[in-house]
């Protein structure tokens, strides 16, 4: 496979990255090697990919949750491969929004608390207005009634909406999403494509990992890694074409 | 932040147990330290404050006479505040038939008026009618007495008779009864008379305005000599008492003891937070990992989760701090009791208990602080990506060791599952080892004194010390009289005189310290086995040269070896020269030779003043009751008389005093560490849930399950009672050298109790099953399908 240079707008940045771990003290392992690509603002964009291949890096990279070994990556204007722990969590909290494949609600506060508390920690909402808005949030993903209820006593997809609820709470322009399907059943998992999609058209930016055809095809690009490498793949947005 | 609130909340509220070990294990420590600090408080001012209270004579003179017209021309004279006469009779009382004990009468002028040596009604009568006395409160154990019985007393000049107890006073300016064995009592002059004594008042007890220190008082003291003799009056005596409470010393250092444990405790409640604190962060990681993830900083995560140790430590600071302060107090009261004191005030600064809040809270904040702090520090994808215990990736350093040790796989398993979590079962580990360690040292300190004390008792070589009130000339006499008595199998007469150490060189009369038995032995005496600290012991020949032992030399300033001063005897001083600093089991006294004790007293040289007799084992009581007839028939009143078994009794029922408050105070803190124990191994049941669930999947039976995990248990226990005994030894050291230099005034061997050390180990195994007992139990309770999906 060779490897091809992938652009598809600039929301996003990587050029040249590159991730490894050290697995002994002469051993070590590439994960992602010489990645460069462009996202554009407001598209879903599919990370698709055997096991191993290096999406969840490729994602973490993009969080600001990893490191690169090598390389420059840029999101939404800001170079982030240089910023110190805390201030990643600062920049994460503003700008983007992380849905986990197991969720990872907090198991002690209900689902409304949930969203506040990460509203709390940025603190961009006003704080008189943060309950009105996470109300209407978990009304937007249709959960408006769990609102009270701690998260093990939901179901999957109540969970999973749950989750993308409070990765919406501080707006952040950017949403990623680790297989977020990857526990819900079929019929679940489609609901929950509708909800990214009314996302989408709403002008957020959706990158998600998944194993998922049916994401795939929705996705306006997808990036298909083979271990650790991009592998040349149809665009399918309408304005980017293929390359 | 009020979400965050919620998530403290929620956190706790989600282990209730350990919480509320947590909880307890500050409470614990911060009670220890309330009392400890409310005790030292009101002690410290109030011994003090309760001897100054008696308005303690600052000089007395005795006198030919002392008219009031004297009395009340001393108040005018320069210096002095306040002057009374009184007079001191000494008697015996028989408590039981056979079993006489010294009672000082004290003729008081005007119970009404008293404006020296102050003491206070507490009980019947007072003032007491003529023909009845007034009981110090604390000669009532050693009179064996109550208001309303009678006492039979024989009086100098052998005067017997009944007098009954009017009533009760007490007297802060008096050492207990029980340190000397003696009782005190107040009389009017024409109840003194009825026991056939003069009435007249021959003592003047003067407080004076400057009495920073002995030379000042002496100066005032021999203008005033100056001014008596003008008055026509003959000085016999002039003594200048020490005016500060006689167990002051001790008392500093028990409340020392006290302090030093109760900070252990404290730190023990510290190390047991930071242990728990670890272990919840350890579960928490990955919540922290998901906070950080949608934005959190480190500084906001370090908030969330200080803040519970904040609450729980407010808390159990708000409770513990009240309980402390009550225990405290009634310590003190205790306390005061035992040193005849009156506590005026159980008042306790408010500032005090500020730095007492400022500790509960600090310490087990600080000591949340860092593993709070680590766990929040981690990077984002480490921390989501935890796993919680993780399977070693090397082979335990000990896996040799215990495959040496034994064959067994099951023990071998949980052998190794003891050392996963090194620093959390260190720390466990530490905080039971160190309540142990408290625990062994408070009982071989009190081992350590009661060897001294019984050492001590046995170098002498007697068993029963008798003084008299004045010297007998008829020395072979009354010796063959005693040799008589059934049981006695020797006996050894001294000479003896009560001497004060001169304070002023250049004044008309002698002016001295308060009095001190000076002690003659016989030449060939065989109860003289003196443990010689430093210099050496006197030779048959030498005039001129004393021994004091340690606790005078440490009461009294001037005494080391090589120092020249005086012995002050009535109006007479000899200049002698400290040889030697001997250490026994006894009350402050000075030891010479007949030579040298006759030049100071002027006494005949086969005059005896006291009688140390040995006699067989647990007859010294009969004995001292028929030395009391022999004496009695020869017109002779003993002062003072002690057998081994009153003194050693005396003193060890006051260490047990000690060791039942050093035992307390390391319960408690074993309290902490089993509190810590619990909590560690529930945590790490937890943790190991789905292993647990795995061995049951494969064959183990839930019992085999339960032994695992209490053998893990166990391996701490015996690590912690090795620890515990190891640091005992260096703790016990110290401790022994701090109360044998402070509280006994000897050197205290070292000790150890196995007795303790067995008992240590039976009370680890006990509180190390007990904390296992229930994570085990609830780690068997599910069925291995729930242990197995247990994330």
């Amino acid at each position: 496979m060779t490897q091809t240079n992938i652009t598809v707008g600039d929301f996003i940045k990587l050029q040249n990255v590159s991730k490894q771990f050290r697995l002994t003290s002469e051993k070590s392992f590439t994960a992602l090697s010489e990645i460069t690509l462009e996202i554009e603002a407001g598209q879903l964009v599919a990370i698709f990919g055997k096991s191993g291949s290096g999406k969840s890096t490729l994602l973490n990279l993009i969080a600001g949750l990893d490191q690169p070994t090598g390389g420059e990556i840029s999101v939404a204007g800001e170079t982030i491969n240089n910023l110190s722990e805390n201030r990643l969590a600062v920049w994460r909290g503003k700008n983007v929004g992380i849905v986990f494949q197991f969720f990872q609600l907090l198991p002690t506060l209900t689902v409304l608390e949930n969203i506040l508390l990460a509203m709390d920690f940025v603190g961009i909402v006003p704080t008189g207005e943060r309950k009105e808005k996470a109300q209407n949030l978990l009304e937007l993903v249709g959960i408006a009634d769990q609102a009270g209820k701690l998260p093990a006593t939901l179901s999957g997809g109540q969970q999973q909406r749950a989750a993308i609820t409070r990765a919406l709470a501080n707006d952040p322009p950017l949403l990623l999403a680790d297989e977020p399907t990857g526990n819900l059943d079929s019929k679940t998992s489609d609901a929950v494509l509708e909800l990214f999609d009314g996302l989408v058209k709403r002008g957020k930016t959706l990158i998600v990992v998944t194993h998922d055809e049916e994401i795939a095809s929705q996705a306006n690009s997808t990036i298909r890694l083979a271990d650790g490498k991009l592998v040349k793949e149809k665009s399918f947005s309408t304005v980017g074409g293929e390359k | 932040m009020k979400t965050s609130w919620r998530k403290v909340w929620g956190d706790w509220r989600e282990s209730p147990a350990r919480s509320v070990l947590v909880g307890l294990a500050i409470f614990v420590g911060i009670t220890a330290l309330s009392a400890v600090l409310t005790t030292r408080t009101i002690l410290l001012r109030e011994v003090d404050a309760s001897f100054q209270s008696s308005k303690p004579a600052a000089i007395v003179f005795l006198l030919d006479s002392v008219s009031p017209e004297t009395v009340e021309k001393a108040r005018h004279q320069p210096g002095v505040i306040e002057a009374d006469a009184r007079k001191l009779v000494r008697t015996r009382v028989e408590v039981v038939p056979g079993d006489w004990r010294t009672m000082l009468v004290f003729t008081v002028r005007d119970f009404r008026d008293l404006r020296v040596s102050v003491f206070k009604p507490t009980m019947g009568n007072f003032p007491p009618r003529d023909g009845e006395l007034l009981i110090e409160q604390s000669s009532l154990s050693v009179l064996k007495t109550k208001q309303g019985e009678k006492l039979h007393i024989r009086a100098p000049g052998g005067t017997i008779k009944d007098l009954p107890v009017g009533g009760i006073v007490h007297d802060t300016g008096l050492a207990p009864g029980w340190q000397d064995n003696s009782g005190y009592a107040y009389a009017s002059p024409a109840t003194i008379e009825g026991l056939g004594q003069s009435p007249q008042f021959d003592e003047l007890r003067l407080t004076v305005a400057e009495n920073e220190s002995r030379e000042s008082t002496a100066q005032i003291a021999d203008d005033l000599s100056k001014w008596l003799v003008s008055e026509g009056r003959e000085i016999q005596r002039t003594e200048i008492p020490l005016l500060r409470h006689p167990h002051a010393d001790q008392m500093n250092v028990l409340l020392m003891l006290l302090l030093i444990f109760s900070l252990l405790a404290l730190v023990l409640s510290g190390i047991l937070t930071a242990n728990l604190m670890a272990a919840m962060m350890a579960k928490q990681t990955r919540q922290v990992g998901v906070m950080k993830a949608v934005g959190a900083s480190v500084r906001q995560v370090t908030r969330i989760y200080a803040s519970g140790i904040l609450i729980i430590s407010v808390v159990a600071v708000a409770f513990g701090i009240p309980l402390g302060t009550i225990a405290g107090r009634a310590y003190a009261a205790f306390a005061a009791e035992q040193l005849n004191l009156a506590i005026a005030s159980y008042a306790v600064p408010v500032w005090l208990f500020g730095i007492i809040a400022v500790f509960g809270v600090g310490v087990p904040l600080f000591s949340a602080l860092l593993p709070i702090w680590r766990t929040a520090q981690k990077p984002t994808l480490e921390a989501l990506q935890d796993v919680g215990i993780q399977p070693p990736n090397k082979p335990n350093r000990f896996g040799k060791l215990f495959d040496f040790l034994t064959a067994d796989r099951r023990l071998i398993l949980a052998l190794r599952n003891t050392f996963r979590r090194p620093l959390r079962m260190w720390l466990s580990l530490g905080a039971l080892a160190l309540g142990g360690a408290m625990l062994l040292t408070g009982v071989n300190v009190y081992s350590s004194l009661i060897q001294a004390v019984d050492d001590g008792l046995n170098r002498r070589g007697d068993n029963l010390d008798v003084r008299l009130l004045r010297p007998a000339s008829n020395r072979a006499e009354i010796v063959g009289q005693i040799n008589k008595i059934e049981n006695v199998k020797t006996v050894e007469a001294w000479g003896n005189a009560l001497v004060s150490f001169g304070l002023s060189e250049n004044s008309i009369n002698a002016i001295g310290t308060n009095r001190y038995s000076l002690l003659a032995p016989p030449d060939d005496s065989k109860m003289t086995n003196f443990k010689i600290v430093e210099g050496r012991l006197i030779e048959p020949n030498e005039v001129g040269a004393i021994v004091v032992n340690r606790i005078l030399h440490d009461t009294e300033k001037g005494l080391s070896v090589g120092n020249d001063l005086n012995l002050v005897f009535g109006e007479n001083k000899f200049p002698v020269r400290v040889v030697g600093v001997v250490e026994e089991i006894s009350e402050p006294a000075i030891y010479t030779n007949s030579k040298t004790l006759a030049a100071v007293t002027k006494f005949s040289s086969q005059s005896v003043g006291a009688f140390r007799l040995l006699t067989k084992n647990g007859s010294e009581s009969k004995v001292a009751a028929a030395l009391e007839q022999v004496l009695a028939d020869n017109n002779l009143i003993p002062v003072f008389q002690m057998t081994r078994e009153t003194l050693r009794q005396s003193m060890t029922d006051h260490f047990l005093i000690l060791l039942f408050v050093l035992t307390a105070l390391a319960l408690s803190a074993l309290a902490v560490g089993g509190f810590g124990l619990a909590t560690t191994m529930s945590l790490n049941v937890l943790e190991r849930r789905r292993e647990i669930g795995i061995i049951r999947a494969t064959g183990a039976t839930p019992q085999a399950v339960l032994r695992i995990i209490l053998i893990e248990g166990l391996t701490i226990a015996v690590l912690s009672v090795i620890l515990a005994i190891v640091v005992s030894l260096p703790l016990s050291a110290l401790v022994g050298l701090v109360v044998g230099k402070h509280g006994l005034h000897a050197a205290l061997p070292f000790a150890v109790s196995f007795l303790a050390m067995t008992g240590w180990m039976v009370l680890a195994v006990v509180i190390a099953l007990a904390s296992c007992l229930f994570p085990a139990l609830g780690s068997i309770k599910l069925s291995v399908r729930d242990v197995l999906a247990y994330e």
